[in-house]
């Protein structure tokens, strides 16, 4: 890490071990892994390391989550969620498509936008349901650490949009964590491999979990794990095998009065003869109703044939990721198997038969995931000194802007490596004109009602000019999560545009922040000091970098003029740091000082990456 | 940031201002900055220092996507000496060449999505690589004498067979599914 020096002028002094942990957010299940010398998965009290992802909700009092809330399935089952993740940064109508499998109440708040379920304790949005998961996840690693959990990497699957990545982290702020990194699964998968770095592989994760599929190409080579390329159905799983099997046993059984808590009782008796079938060659699925005794055999050849479309299908997914990653089956060293649903003895034979090769089974397909997390969560927060593994993951979706017609254009394709960043210039229509509305979708599809919206946003602030002469260039950055973020400027005058964001199917930042503010158990008055001392450590950290920066590159890149300047408001930063109690003034000044050395800092930087590579060079020769 | 102060792509990879790249090298190169500037290296930094990350991160992996594709890399060539390649028109082609296009869209066209003509669309795939490389040659030598209109035009030709390659990595894979 050359550039540690710029950043951690304390770096002499050996750094405590960080409390961080991994956490895989299933569809079906939830775990939570540290690295302890090696990836260990968190049990509770009773030994059970695999949480459901089932929350109860009573009349009163804290919900109920996993085993425990499982068991409301057969007495109250309109109180129970279960596969809340389908639900994450989705809207109603998206819903409507996959209502069958949900057999709990949609709440009439939910109209446009974000769905909120029904429950005894009033309408709960998918990501509050998702906190209390993640909630009961950390208190296993505070146990187990003994002190509170600093830092998570929590997974998601790769083929997710921006919305669900952004609900996720919606619901880890929620429960009061702070997020390392969103990690997608199969690559958390690839990790947990951990596969010889020496040669150089390349590896097929291909990930069916109880309500998504994900397959990722990567390619390894030393310390850099590249995705080449990653495809998916967000709404393909476990979940859908059941589904088939309940709607066999309804046709064998001729029975069809059933209603939703019926439904969602034989949902689970579908379930667990599917798991049986992993081991035995048929399973009795009987179910009491009205006196009388619902009974029929599903045999293994029957389940094969229910799921044999779902498994051509994941198949079809696994030559597009091929096809982007612009590789033949031949090319692939490794396949992984991750997910619940890999256990399926068919599952397994039709990806031998695709790769010509068994796939790798060494590793948990249910654990792997979270022991991914583990080890990132670990490496990102330095705890593995030494360790410079790195990921390149990519965009799963293409972004795009709607243009004249209904039509998308693409900012950054699908597949592009993260962090992207990419521009397009867009002009006024009128005269005078000094706002203009934009709307950001993801998907491939060229009409804008075929993919995804994601937000709208509208650029105020244009300085009034005659139609066609303002130029106002649009940004899209996505981060390293593969979240993203658009900004504006109007290039001819300058001026930054104010982007009101209207996500389509997320939480506004509003109501984001009552949400965390109600779940608060804190009094206010903490709450106003925390925010002040974070913005003194900032400046503090700022102050201490720029000194640092100064000392290694202020004679060579900086006039006198400009380290005077520089050094007047650092003084400046570092007195109003200690003497002022108001954040937000600090945080400005904070802004002003970055601003004031951006420039500086942009000049160091390509000084450092010529000093990386001319020494590189000089090594080989 | 001002966009001044950000090197190009090649500047970024220390690669000189050509058409000819090793394909090995500019990955080793891009695993060795992405290894030294990449975001997660910067996670206990300043804001500042995070954004100027997640920029130059950005930056390289947008110049490493052009400078990896012959097409894109010849483009850009073309945007580094100011030549305008806004206009679409294929007026100033020459008739022989457009007509062989067209005759190879047909060829393309014609083939059903049955396995039998993979024969056919390998036959194909070796034509274009081969045509493409041809006009590469001839972009070259353009662009190394300063006579940027001439590669201009070579580029554009170039453009049309990558299109026609990707249109047989379609079939391609419409055959295999």
């Amino acid at each position: 890490m050359t550039l540690l020096s710029i950043s951690e002028p304390n770096s002499i002094i050996q750094p405590r071990k960080k409390n961080v942990a991994g956490i895989d957010l299933g569809t079906t299940n939830s775990l939570i892994a540290v690295v302890d010398d090696k990836p260990l998965i968190l049990s509770n009290e009773d030994d059970n390391s695999i949480l459901p992802s089932v929350v109860y909700y009573p009349k009163s009092g804290d919900p109920v989550v996993g085993e425990a809330a499982k068991k409301f399935i057969v007495t109250e089952p309109e109180h129970v969620i279960t596969s809340v993740k389908r639900l994450m940064g989705r809207g109603i109508e998206d819903v409507a498509q996959i209502a069958s499998l949900i057999p709990y109440k949609i709440d009439q708040k939910s109209q446009q936008g974000m769905v909120y379920l029904e429950t005894s304790q009033g309408p709960k949005s998918p990501v509050q349901v998702s906190a209390e998961i993640l909630k009961v996840l950390a208190h296993r690693a505070e146990v187990f650490f003994g002190e509170p959990l600093e830092k998570v990497v929590i997974t998601v699957p790769a083929y997710f949009d921006d919305a669900q990545r952004q609900a996720t982290k919606d619901a880890a702020n929620l429960a009061g964590l702070s997020v390392l990194r969103l990690l997608n699964e199969p690559t958390a998968a690839a990790i947990a491999y951990g596969l010889d770095r020496d040669e150089t592989s390349t590896i097929v994760v291909y990930d069916l979990g109880g309500g998504t599929f994900d397959v990722s190409v990567l390619q390894l080579k030393q310390e850099v794990f590249h995705v080449l390329a990653t495809a998916g159905d967000t709404a393909l799983g476990g979940d859908d095998f059941d589904h088939r099997i309940v709607e066999w046993f309804i046709d064998q059984t001729g029975f069809d009065r059933l209603d939703a808590d019926n439904l969602k009782k034989i949902k689970q008796i579908a379930s667990d003869a599917k798991e049986l079938l992993t081991q035995k060659d048929s399973a009795i699925l009987a179910y009491d109703i009205e006196g009388v005794q619902l009974k029929a055999t599903l045999t293994r050849e029957i389940f094969e044939q229910l799921i044999a479309d779902y498994l051509k299908t994941t198949l079809t997914i696994c030559h597009q990721a091929l096809t982007d990653a612009e590789l033949d089956v031949v090319d692939i060293d490794h396949i992984i198997l991750v997910g619940g649903s890999t256990r399926i003895p068919a599952v397994r034979s039709s990806v031998e038969t695709f790769f010509h090769k068994p796939p790798m089974i060494d590793l948990d397909p249910d654990q792997v995931v979270a022991q991914g997390a583990a080890i990132q969560a670990d490496i990102l927060s330095g705890n593995q000194a030494g360790n410079e593994m790195l990921l390149l993951d990519v965009l799963p979706l293409s972004l795009g802007i709607e243009i004249a017609g209904g039509l998308v254009e693409k900012i950054i394709p699908r597949n592009s490596t993260i962090p992207a960043m990419r521009s397009k210039t867009f002009t006024t229509s009128k005269d005078g004109q000094v706002a203009i509305a934009l709307s950001v979708v993801q998907g491939e599809r060229e009409l804008v009602d075929d993919c995804r919206a994601l937000a709208k946003f509208e650029l105020r602030g244009i300085p009034p000019m005659v139609a066609g002469a303002a130029r106002i260039e649009v940004t899209f950055q996505v981060d390293a999560d593969g979240l993203l973020t658009v900004s504006a400027k109007e290039l001819t005058s300058g001026v930054k545009n104010q982007i009101v964001m209207k996500p389509s199917y997320g939480l506004t930042d509003e109501e984001m922040a009552s949400m965390i503010k109600a779940s608060y158990t804190h009094a206010k008055e903490d709450l106003v000091a925390r925010k002040l001392q974070q913005a003194r450590i900032d400046a503090q950290q700022l102050i201490d970098s720029l000194e640092q920066a100064i000392k290694q590159d202020g004679e060579n890149l900086l006039t006198a003029d400009e380290l005077g300047n520089l050094e007047e408001k650092m003084i400046a930063l570092g007195e109003l740091q200690c003497s002022s109690h108001d954040d937000a003034l600090i945080m400005n000044k904070i802004q002003e000082l970055s601003q004031e050395s951006e420039e500086f800092a942009a000049k160091r930087m390509n000084l450092a990456i010529r000093k990386l590579l001319s020494g590189r060079s000089i090594d080989t020769v | 940031m001002p966009n001044t102060l950000l090197p190009n792509y090649f500047e970024l990879f220390d690669l000189p201002i050509q058409y000819a790249v090793d394909d090995e090298c500019l990955k080793e190169r891009y695993h060795k900055l992405q290894s030294n500037f990449h975001p997660d290296r910067f996670l206990d930094s300043t804001e500042q220092e995070k954004r100027i990350a997640l920029h130059y991160t950005a930056l390289i992996n947008e110049a490493y996507t052009v400078l990896k594709s012959p097409i894109k890399r010849a483009k850009y060539l073309l945007e580094l000496q100011q030549i305008d390649l806004s206009e679409e028109n294929v007026g100033h082609m020459a008739p022989e060449f457009l007509m062989q296009q067209m005759d190879l869209h047909e060829r393309l066209a014609m083939l059903s999505n049955a396995v039998s003509q993979s024969a056919e669309l390998v036959a194909i795939d070796a034509d274009l690589q081969q045509q493409f490389s041809q006009l590469a040659n001839e972009f070259i030598e353009c662009y190394q004498n300063s006579n940027f209109l001439g590669a201009k035009k070579q580029f554009e030709k170039m453009q049309f067979i990558d299109k026609l390659i990707s249109l047989v990595k379609q079939k391609n894979y419409a055959l295999c599914d």
